[in-house]
C-alpha cells in the first residue's frame, strides 16, 4: 500500500514537472539570437517635410567571436563584415521600423540598442522632435539609458560613414562615454532618462554633437534644445564652463595663461554649491566652487603656485561667466538648469519670479577658489 | 518543526506578514505619491506607514482576544452570526477583487518586460495554479516557503535597488515640506491602502505557536515593509524626478530600466530583477487563494479544500480577464481600495475590537493558557 503511495506520488510530480515544462518554457516569445538583428545603433532624420527616415545599424554575430583589434573591414554598399545599416522612410518611426523588419531576414530587436542620434533637419522641427521622444519613451524595448546624440548633417551618414575597430559606431559611442563618465572638456552623455528628465521640467536639453570625418567618430560641441526645437550649438569652451560648474564631472583640464604660457591644472577634487538670493530685483545666483587640482606641465622651473592660483582664480570664472553669458544673452535657454536649482533651494524666490522668468533676471556671481595640492615629481 | 499540526512559529508570521504585504502596489507608489505630494510624496508613505501600524496593532489585538478562534467564530461572537457571515462574505470578496487585480497587473507587467507576445491570461493561469497548489498544502507549509523567498526576494532587491541609490540626485526631493499639507494627509491615506495584507493577521491567530510576542511581531513586520516603501518611493523620486514620474505607470519598473551593473556587457538588467519580483507575487497569489478559502470553509463548513482552491481560483483568474487595459485595471484597484480596502483594513477590525471591548468578550492570551 505504502509503495503504491509512494508510487503514485512520482506519477503525479512526473506529470506535474511535465506540465511545467509545457506552460513554463515561453513558447509564445520563443526567439533564437540567430533569428534576431540586435540593433546597436538607430538614426533618425527628417525627409521631405514631415516624414521620418530611419537607419538602422545591426552588427553581424560573428563580431563577438572575431578579437580586439582584428582586422577592421570597411563598409561597401550598406553591408560589411562588422555590421549593416538598413533605411527607410515613413510617416510614423515604429512603423518605419517595421518596414525595415520587413525586408530583413532578421527580427529587429532594440533591446541592445546603444546610441540613438537625432538628425539636424529634424532637430529644427519641434512637432517631429517632440514624437521621436515620445516614441522612443513608450516603446518598452528602448532602455533608458540609450545614449541619445545630434549630428551635424544626416544621422544616416554617420552611421554607414563608421569604419573604426569598435566594429559598430553604437559600441564605440557606449565606449567613448563610459570612457569619459567623469571627466570630459568635450562633451558629456545624454542618456533617454536625461533628456526625459529635463523636457518634463523645462522642454529644454542639450545633446552632445557627433560628427564623422575619414570613417572616424569625432564629439564636437554640443546642441542645445529649447522647446522641444534646435535654438544652437555650444563650442567647446563654453561646455567647459558649465562641466566646471556640475558636480558629477570631476575631471576637468583647466589651462591658464601665465607669463605668456599655458599652464595646465588636472582637477583631482571640486566642489560646488549654488545659492540665490534676491539683490536689486534681480536673482542673484552665487556659484561657489572650490577646485583642487595639479599642476602638470610648468616649463619656467619653479612652480609659483600662490600666482598660479590666482590665475586659475580668474580663468575659471572668466570660463563661467562666459559659459553663462551665451546662455543667457544668445541662446536664452537655462542650459545649466540654474532655474531648477533655484526652485530647489530657495522655492520663495523662484515662486516670486516665476519659472519662465527667472532665468532671464538672473545674474551670475562666482565664487572661486583653486588650490594647487601637487606639482608633479618636480617643484 | 510543527509539521503534523499546522502552526507556524512568529518568525513565520511576520515573514509571511512581509511577504504578503510587499505587493504589486508599489511598482505605482512612487507615482500616487508624487500625484498628492510632489517631491514630499515620500512623506506620504511616512504617514501611511503610521496608519498601517496602527491599523495592524488594531487587528492583532482583536485576534488576540480569540487566540484560538478563526475569524468567522470570533466575529460571531462579537456581533452574532448573520452578521459576522456578511462581513466574512465581504472580506472573501475583497480578497479575491484584489487578488484578481494584482494577478492582472502583474501579467501586464511581465507582458510589459519579458513576454511581449505571450498573452495576459496564461501568464496569470501560470501563476495562479502555482500558487493555488501551495495554499492547498496548509499554513506551515506557507511559512516555510516564505522563510526561504524572502531572501531571494530582498537581497537582489537591496543590491539593485543600492545601485540605483548611488547614482540618484538627492536634490530631486528639494524643495522639503514645500506641498499642501491637507494633499500630504490625502496621500498618506491613500498609501495606506498599499499595504493591503495587514487584514491578514486576523486570520493567523488559531496557527500560531507561541501567541504572545504576535502583536508586537506583527507591527514590526508592517514597519519593515513600510521602510522598505518609503526607501523605494525616495530613491524614485530622487532617480527620475517629481516631473518625469507623473508621466509613468509604473515608475519602479522604469526606475529598473536605468540600472547599469557593473561589469555587465548586456543591457536590460530588468528582466533580472523581474524574475525576483515573480516570487513576491507567487506569495501574495498563495495568501489570496489560502484565505480567500479559508474564510469561505470556515462559513460554508463543508467540502474539501480542493474544490474550494479550485472554484476561487477560477472565480479570481475570470475577473482578471475583465478589465480591458492598464488604465481600466488601475481604476478598479483605486476603487477597491478606496472602499473595501478602507473599510477592511481599519473600519471593521476596529469596530470588532470596540465592540467585544464593551461586550467584554474574549480571553486574553495569558488566560487562555492558565484553562489549558
Amino acid at each position: 500500500m505504502i509503495l503504491l503511495k509512494i508510487q503514485k506520488e512520482k506519477i503525479k510530480i512526473l506529470f506535474i514537472i511535465l506540465l511545467s515544462v509545457f506552460l513554463f518554457s515561453g513558447c509564445w516569445d520563443k526567439s533564437e539570437p540567430e533569428e534576431r538583428g540586435f540593433v546597436t545603433a538607430m538614426g533618425i532624420d527628417k525627409k521631405g517635410n514631415s516624414d521620418f527616415s530611419i537607419s538602422v545599424e545591426v552588427p553581424e554575430l560573428g563580431i563577438f567571436e572575431s578579437e580586439g583589434g582584428g582586422e577592421s573591414k570597411g563598409k561597401d554598399n550598406e553591408e560589411s563584415e562588422n555590421s549593416y545599416i538598413e533605411s527607410y522612410s515613413g510617416k510614423t518611426i515604429w512603423s518605419t521600423v517595421k518596414s525595415i523588419d520587413g525586408k530583413t531576414d532578421r527580427k529587429l530587436d532594440f533591446g541592445q540598442i546603444k546610441l540613438c542620434i537625432l538628425g539636424e533637419k529634424i532637430l529644427k522641427d519641434k512637432e517631429m522632435v517632440k514624437q521621436a521622444i515620445d516614441a522612443l519613451e513608450r516603446n518598452k524595448d528602448i532602455w533608458r539609458k540609450v545614449i541619445i546624440c545630434s549630428a551635424k548633417g544626416k544621422a544616416e551618414n554617420i552611421l554607414k560613414g563608421y569604419v573604426g575597430n569598435r566594429k559598430t559606431a553604437g559600441f564605440f559611442t557606449a565606449a567613448f562615454f563610459d570612457n569619459n563618465e567623469k571627466s570630459s572638456d568635450v562633451t558629456f552623455k545624454k542618456t533617454l532618462q536625461d533628456i526625459l528628465s529635463d523636457l518634463s521640467y523645462s522642454g529644454s536639453t542639450i545633446l552632445p554633437v557627433m560628427e564623422i570625418e575619414d570613417g572616424e567618430i569625432s564629439f564636437n560641441g554640443m546642441a542645445v534644445i529649447k522647446d522641444y526645437s534646435l535654438v544652437g550649438y555650444c563650442e567647446n569652451e563654453i561646455i567647459k564652463g558649465y562641466n566646471i560648474v556640475r558636480e558629477d564631472i570631476m575631471e576637468t583640464d583647466i589651462t591658464t595663461k601665465f607669463n605668456g604660457i599655458e599652464v595646465p591644472l588636472k582637477v583631482n577634487k571640486k566642489n560646488t554649491n549654488i545659492e540665490f538670493i534676491e539683490d536689486n530685483s534681480k536673482v542673484k545666483c552665487i556659484i561657489s566652487i572650490d577646485i583642487e587640482g595639479d599642476v602638470e606641465e610648468y616649463k619656467n622651473g619653479r612652480v609659483p603656485v600662490s600666482e598660479l592660483e590666482k590665475s586659475y582664480k580668474e580663468t575659471v570664472s572668466k570660463i563661467i561667466r562666459n559659459s553663462f553669458s551665451y546662455f543667457k544673452n544668445e541662446l536664452k535657454t537655462d542650459v545649466m538648469k540654474l532655474s531648477e536649482y533655484c526652485r530647489k533651494k530657495n522655492i520663495k524666490l523662484y515662486k516670486k519670479f516665476g519659472k519662465k522668468d527667472i532665468f532671464n533676471n538672473m545674474e551670475l556671481s562666482e565664487n572661486v577658489t583653486v588650490k594647487i595640492k601637487g606639482t608633479g615629481t618636480i617643484n | 518543526m510543527f509539521s503534523s499540526k499546522n502552526k507556524i512559529s512568529v518568525r513565520q508570521l511576520q515573514i509571511l506578514l512581509i511577504l504578503d504585504i510587499f505587493g504589486m502596489g508599489v511598482t505605482f507608489l512612487p507615482k500616487k505619491m508624487v500625484e498628492f505630494g510632489g517631491q514630499n510624496g515620500w512623506i506620504c508613505v511616512i504617514i501611511g506607514v503610521i496608519f498601517a501600524c496602527i491599523c495592524a496593532w488594531i487587528s492583532a489585538s482583536l485576534a488576540e482576544k480569540f487566540p484560538d478562534d478563526d475569524f468567522v467564530t470570533y466575529a460571531g461572537k462579537i456581533v452574532s452570526k448573520p452578521i459576522a457571515i456578511i462581513i466574512t462574505a465581504g472580506f472573501v470578496l475583497k480578497i479575491i477583487f484584489s487578488l484578481s487585480m494584482e494577478l492582472r497587473i502583474f501579467s501586464e507587467i511581465v507582458k510589459q518586460t519579458i513576454l511581449f507576445n505571450t498573452p495576459s491570461y496564461a501568464i496569470s493561469f501560470c501563476m495562479l495554479i502555482v500558487g493555488a497548489y501551495g495554499a492547498l498544502k496548509g499554513y506551515e507549509i506557507r511559512g516555510r516557503i516564505a522563510e526561504i523567498l524572502i531572501f531571494v526576494i530582498f537581497i537582489p532587491m537591496f543590491i539593485i535597488f543600492g545601485f540605483i541609490a548611488s547614482g540618484a540626485d538627492y536634490t530631486n526631493l528639494m524643495p522639503f515640506f514645500d506641498t499642501n499639507n491637507t494633499e500630504i494627509l490625502y496621500g498618506g491615506i491613500f498609501s495606506l491602502f498599499t499595504f493591503s495584507g495587514i487584514e491578514f493577521i486576523l486570520f493567523a491567530y488559531p496557527y500560531l505557536k507561541n501567541k504572545k510576542t504576535a502583536k508586537k511581531e506583527s507591527v514590526k513586520a508592517v514597519v519593515f515593509v513600510g521602510i522598505i516603501m518609503i526607501l523605494i518611493t525616495v530613491i524614485t523620486i530622487a532617480k527620475l524626478g517629481p516631473f518625469d514620474i507623473k508621466n509613468q505607470i509604473w515608475p519602479v519598473l522604469e526606475l529598473m530600466n536605468t540600472v547599469d551593473l557593473p561589469g555587465t556587457f548586456l543591457e536590460r538588467q530588468d528582466a533580472v530583477v523581474m524574475s525576483f519580483w515573480i516570487m513576491s507575487v507567487f506569495i501574495i497569489v498563495n495568501a489570496g487563494v489560502y484565505f480567500s478559502c479559508l474564510l469561505t470553509k470556515h462559513t460554508i463548513k463543508k467540502g474539501k479544500n480542493i474544490w474550494y482552491v479550485v472554484i476561487i481560483s477560477a472565480i479570481i483568474f475570470s475577473i482578471s480577464l475583465i478589465p480591458g487595459d492598464i488604465s481600466e485595471i488601475i481604476n478598479i484597484t483605486d476603487k477597491i481600495y478606496m472602499s473595501f480596502g478602507a473599510i477592511y483594513i481599519f473600519a471593521i477590525p476596529f469596530l470588532l475590537l470596540i465592540i467585544a471591548k464593551i461586550r467584554k468578550l474574549g480571553d486574553s492570551f495569558e488566560n487562555t493558557e492558565r484553562k489549558n
